[in-house]
C-alpha cells in the first residue's frame, strides 16, 4: 500500500523539494491566502478517481481543475495559467500518451509544463511509452496524498519565480 | 470478530483514504465509486452480449484502478484478470470472469455500505 516513490521518466525534474527557493518565493508574496496558488489540471475518465485526486490536491492547498479526457485538458491551456498536468493514461477521446505528446509539440512555452502520469500499469513497455510521450514522472495508482504532494512540491518548488 | 481474509474490502486502505481526505468526505467518495462501478458493470454486461473483449478489457482496467483506491480487493483482482484475458482474446475465461466480477462488485458494495454505516455512527 505504501507507494511513496514516483518513477522518474525524464531528467527535467527532481523529487526532493527546493525548500529554500520555495520559502523565498512565499516570503515575497503579499497574500494571506491559504493556497500555494499552483494550478494543477487532472485528467481522468473515472469520476471516483477525479473526486479522490481532486480532494487530495485541494487538501494540500493546490487549486485543481478536473476533466474527463486529454482533449478537455488541452483546451484549458486557452483559459489561463497551468503549472502541472496530472494525466491518466487510458482515457477516451484523447488518452494520456496522446495528450502528453501534444503538449510537448506545442510551439509555445506551455510545451515545458511538467507532466505526471497517474496509472495502474507500470510495466516496462508502458513506462517506455510514457517516457517517449514526454512525461516527467509516473505515480502508480492508488495515489496517496503524501506521495502526490511530494512530487508536486519537488517539481514546482524549482519553478517558482525567482 | 471479522475474518479479514474473507472480507471483500481492505479496511486499511479505506482508513488511509480517510486520512488523506476526511471522514466527512469518505461516504461521498464511496458513493461515487459504487455508482461508477455500477455503470462499468452495466457496460460490461452490454459488451458481453456484443462479444467485444477489447472493450471489456478497457472497462476492467478502469475498474481495477478505482477498486484499488477504495480497497475493493476482490474487485481489483478479478478486474486485473479480466483485463488480461480480454486483451488476450480468451473468450471463455473473460466471460466467466465478467460474471465473477459482477458478483464481486455486489459484495464490495455491501461491505462498503456497512463500512460507511460504521464510521457514520
Amino acid at each position: 500500500m505504501d507507494n511513496l516513490d514516483a518513477l522518474p521518466l525524464s531528467s527535467r525534474v527532481q523529487s526532493d523539494a527546493d525548500f529554500e527557493n520555495l520559502i523565498r518565493w512565499i516570503g515575497r508574496r503579499n497574500t494571506e491566502a491559504a493556497s500555494l496558488e499552483w494550478h494543477v489540471v487532472l485528467a481522468d475518465d473515472d469520476a471516483s478517481n477525479r473526486l479522490v485526486l481532486g480532494s487530495l490536491l485541494e487538501k494540500s492547498g493546490i487549486r485543481a481543475t478536473t476533466v474527463e479526457n486529454g482533449r478537455d485538458a488541452l483546451a484549458l491551456l486557452d483559459d489561463g495559467h497551468i503549472d502541472l498536468f496530472l494525466l491518466d493514461i487510458n482515457m477516451p477521446e484523447m488518452n494520456g500518451l496522446e495528450t502528453a505528446a501534444a503538449i510537448r509539440a506545442l510551439p509555445t512555452p506551455d510545451s515545458d509544463i511538467p507532466l505526471v502520469a497517474i496509472t495502474s500499469d507500470v510495466s516496462p513497455k508502458r513506462l517506455a511509452d510514457m517516457r517517449d510521450a514526454g512525461f516527467d514522472l509516473c505515480l502508480e495508482k492508488p495515489v496517496r496524498r503524501d506521495a502526490l504532494f511530494k512530487v508536486i512540491l519537488g517539481i514546482l518548488s524549482r519553478r517558482v519565480e525567482n | 470478530m471479522t475474518d479479514a481474509a474473507a472480507s471483500p474490502i481492505d479496511r486499511q486502505i479505506l482508513a488511509a483514504l480517510e486520512a488523506d481526505t476526511s471522514r466527512e468526505l469518505l461516504p461521498e467518495l464511496i458513493k461515487v465509486f459504487t455508482t461508477t462501478a455500477d455503470g462499468r458493470i452495466a457496460r460490461i454486461a452490454e459488451l458481453k452480449e456484443e462479444g467485444n473483449l477489447a472493450a471489456i478489457a478497457a472497462e476492467a482496467h478502469a475498474l481495477k484502478s478505482s477498486a484499488a483506491t477504495f480497497g475493493a480487493t476482490e474487485v481489483r483482482r478479478i478486474s486485473a484478470e479480466l483485463e488480461v484475458s480480454g486483451k488476450a482474446g480468451e473468450r471463455n475465461t473473460a466471460l466467466s470472469l465478467a460474471d465473477a466480477l459482477m458478483t464481486a462488485v455486489d459484495k464490495a458494495k455491501g461491505a462498503l455500505a456497512a463500512y460507511v454505516e460504521e464510521i457514520s455512527t
